[in-house]
């Protein structure tokens, strides 16, 4: 096939990427750069005092620093259970294929009904869990409720719900691993510990910097789970800069200052990606 | 059952009433063959429901009339509206708005002046036998400009309460909301009820929302009277103190309670009293099926302090995009909304909560809906949201704050000097 051949078949894709990507990028800086009012009508060049504003804005420093412990911790707690059920469940051993299905059905549930459900079971007063809490003699504890809980409770909720994906990748990661290397360490006299840290980590690589990126980006974008359960609060414990960016620009109509805190969220979203990529998937 | 008998009755009744009354010389629809579509966007849920009863017999009455209503959550209907107006797009005949919307959207010119369509129409508007205040929130500027708005929910603030827990102690109607400290020390003594009181908490429109009509009580009030400045002082950290003292008697984690969790405590009969009651809260709460409080709530005017009770206007308002290619058959339909009758027969099938002093008078209505005669009354003396374009914002501020003081992370002086500080900065435009 001729490259120039090639590159017509790929341009249909390549325009609609362009379309669908590039442009809105394009978009939301330009409009960053401008304060910009939908209901004001104002539209003014302000170049970077926008950006300024928010670095001055108490708002929305705390929804990064909020938004930062998410990712770190929901990613790390997803992928390392997610790692520990893969390898678990890759054993043989009786009922396996029954397990299967039920692991994953968290994530068959919508965002709403797991918000919704979760709120029910994190009630402090009627919740099923300060209910398990009090039968094992201990305090109820206000999860949704204090400054301090709010977020270590929504980092749960997401882990249940997302632990699923990070175990499927996982798990056909160790699928695709011959038998024989560990066939081979057996023989050698490898203990099952060795062998998880020299065989199947080093295997699992690529697939760990995939869930790494995947839940990485993903948890970045924090928005309906808060914005179900808590509304950011109590005391903005669990405001994110998505929240902050739905409620600057659909409820305040400040297009300009919400695409400024887009393209922030967009530039941290692909510092961190880049790393990911270069540092473990390319290698 | 009782009430379902009278809807059916009062559908029929409907059916063959023929023309709507209340509107004074308001002609009916024209008679011509000529089809009318018109296409509204409004909310979801129970308004909905209200209206969707009215385009049906709208449309029975009116055969050559189809009218297009899509419903929407309160976000989405804000957005979509936004959006709609902003690019005077004409696919869009009506909008439903909540009243705070209604200065940002007229400060654009985006809606259409009501009072000059009808005098095109030949319609001479009767706006007697609405509460001066609905129909001053409907004009922009407020109070005195031009008509872009017409009352069609009265959503307004009302107190409810356990009159058999409060007939039980000895307890009189409160009046005060020193009397409502006073009646939860009492009712947490007892122990008729698991908590003698709730309200919203969680952050932003909530919190601010159940707040304000304590606010005002003590005298208080979020802007200055020319709203280019904060106005909260040392009654706002007053009020703050007292809804502090509230908190000791209301159920755990209620700074993070929203309206689900304050309305089904109410009529689920875990609480005694909420600090707000929206009508449509209650509208069931004499209805066995859905709620465990059948005929035990009372209702009365939102408390006052230092100064009258002060219950916030949360009422819905149709208004007519200025973009609209339909405008009269529009109008026409929200005269007919707004009319005596159909206003009597959806607050008696739907539970709409009336924007008619006559409906409120109503012995038929307040006989099957207790709480219609304190909404109505309390449309009276409620208390609009400052009527700025800017109120969504400076709302969330409030809103953010006292929430922090519910979550014991500020002091209430700390809240008030920092509210005041960011809604000035809002005000100015940062």
């Amino acid at each position: 096939m001729s490259k120039k051949l090639a590159f017509f078949l790929t341009l249909p894709s390549l325009l609609l990427i362009i379309f669908l990507t590039v442009y809105p990028i394009f978009g939301v800086f330009y409009f960053s750069l401008h304060k910009y009012n939908l209901i004001s009508g104002e539209f003014t060049f302000s170049g970077i005092e926008e950006y300024k504003e928010l670095l001055n804005d108490y708002l929305f420093k705390v929804s990064v620093q909020n938004t930062i412990v998410f990712s770190v911790l929901a990613t790390f707690l997803q992928t390392l259970l997610g790692l520990g059920i893969a390898v678990i469940v890759n054993q043989k051993f009786p009922g396996r294929r029954l397990i299967l299905p039920l692991i994953v059905l968290p994530n068959m549930f919508s965002v709403v009904v797991v918000s919704s459900m979760w709120k029910l079971m994190l009630d402090p007063e009627t919740g099923l869990v300060n209910h398990v809490l009090r039968l094992m003699g201990f305090q109820p504890l206000p999860w949704l409720t204090s400054v301090s809980l709010a977020l270590p409770s929504i980092i749960i909720i997401d882990t249940w719900q997302w632990t699923p994906i990070c175990f499927l990748i996982f798990y056909a990661g160790l699928q695709s691993i011959p038998r024989e290397i560990y066939e081979a360490a057996l023989i050698d006299g490898a203990p099952p510990l060795t062998t998880f840290r020299r065989i199947t980590l080093p295997m699992l690589k690529s697939h760990i910097a995939l869930v790494l990126l995947l839940r990485s980006i993903d948890t970045f974008r924090l928005f309906d789970k808060v914005y179900l359960l808590t509304g950011g609060g109590p005391a903005n414990a669990t405001e994110t800069i998505s929240l902050y960016i739905f409620k600057t620009g659909l409820i305040f109509w400040e297009i300009g200052k919400a695409s400024a805190a887009s393209f922030i969220m967009l530039g941290i979203i692909i510092a961190v990606s880049i790393v990911y990529v270069r540092e473990v998937i390319l290698r | 059952m009782k009430i379902a008998g009278v809807g059916v009755g009062a559908f029929l009744l409907g059916l063959g009433g023929g023309y709507y009354a209340g509107l004074a010389s308001a002609p009916k629809p024209p008679a011509a063959p000529k089809q009318y579509t018109i296409t509204a966007i409004g909310r979801d849920a129970e308004h909905n429901d209200i209206n969707s009863g009215v385009i049906d017999f709208f449309t029975r009455e009116n055969p050559n009339y189809k009218v297009e209503y899509t419903p929407l959550a309160y976000n989405a209907l804000y957005d979509k509206i936004v959006l709609t107006l902003q690019q005077g797009a004409t696919a869009v005949d009506l909008v439903y708005m909540d009243d705070p919307w209604i200065p940002q959207f007229g400060e654009k010119g985006w809606l259409t002046d009501l009072e000059a369509l009808s005098k095109e129409a030949g319609i001479t508007l009767d706006l007697g036998d609405f509460p001066k205040v609905l129909i001053d929130v409907g004009r922009h500027p407020y109070r005195t400009g031009k008509l872009v708005a017409f009352p069609q929910m009265g959503n307004v603030q009302i107190f409810a309460y356990r009159k058999d827990v409060f007939d039980k102690l000895g307890l009189g109607e409160p009046k005060t909301w020193t009397d409502v400290l006073s009646a939860c020390e009492k009712i947490k003594a007892s122990g008729l009820v698991e908590y003698p009181i709730a309200f919203r908490g969680v952050k932003g429109n909530p919190v601010a929302t159940a707040f304000q009509p304590l606010l005002y009580a003590f005298g208080g009030k979020i802007l200055s009277d020319d709203l280019k400045s904060c106005a909260l002082d040392s009654k706002a950290v007053e009020a703050l103190e007292f809804l502090l003292q509230l908190k000791k008697y209301a159920p755990p984690g209620v700074e993070n309670f929203n309206t689900p969790d304050v309305r089904d405590r109410l009529v689920g009969g875990k609480i005694a009293m909420s600090t707000e009651t929206w009508p449509g809260w209650i509208k069931d709460a004499d209805n066995p099926a859905v709620s465990k409080v059948p005929g035990l709530l009372a209702y009365t005017l939102t408390p006052g302090e230092r100064e009258r009770p002060s219950p916030l206007l949360g009422v819905w308002y149709w208004g007519i995009p200025a973009a609209s290619q339909n405008k009269e058959a529009a109008l026409n339909y929200i005269l007919y909304s707004a009319s005596a009758r159909m206003q009597k027969l959806m607050a008696i099938v739907k539970g709409l909560p009336p924007v008619r002093a006559s409906v409120g008078a109503d012995k038929e209505v307040v006989g099957l809906r207790r709480w219609v005669a304190i909404q109505v009354q309390s449309l009276a003396s409620a208390v609009p949201r400052p009527r700025t374009p800017l109120w969504s914002k400076v709302e969330d501020i409030f809103g953010g704050y006292v929430n922090q003081v519910l979550a014991g992370t500020l002091k209430p002086a700390d809240a008030v000097a920092k509210a005041c500080e960011d809604i000035n900065k809002a005000l100015a435009g940062g």
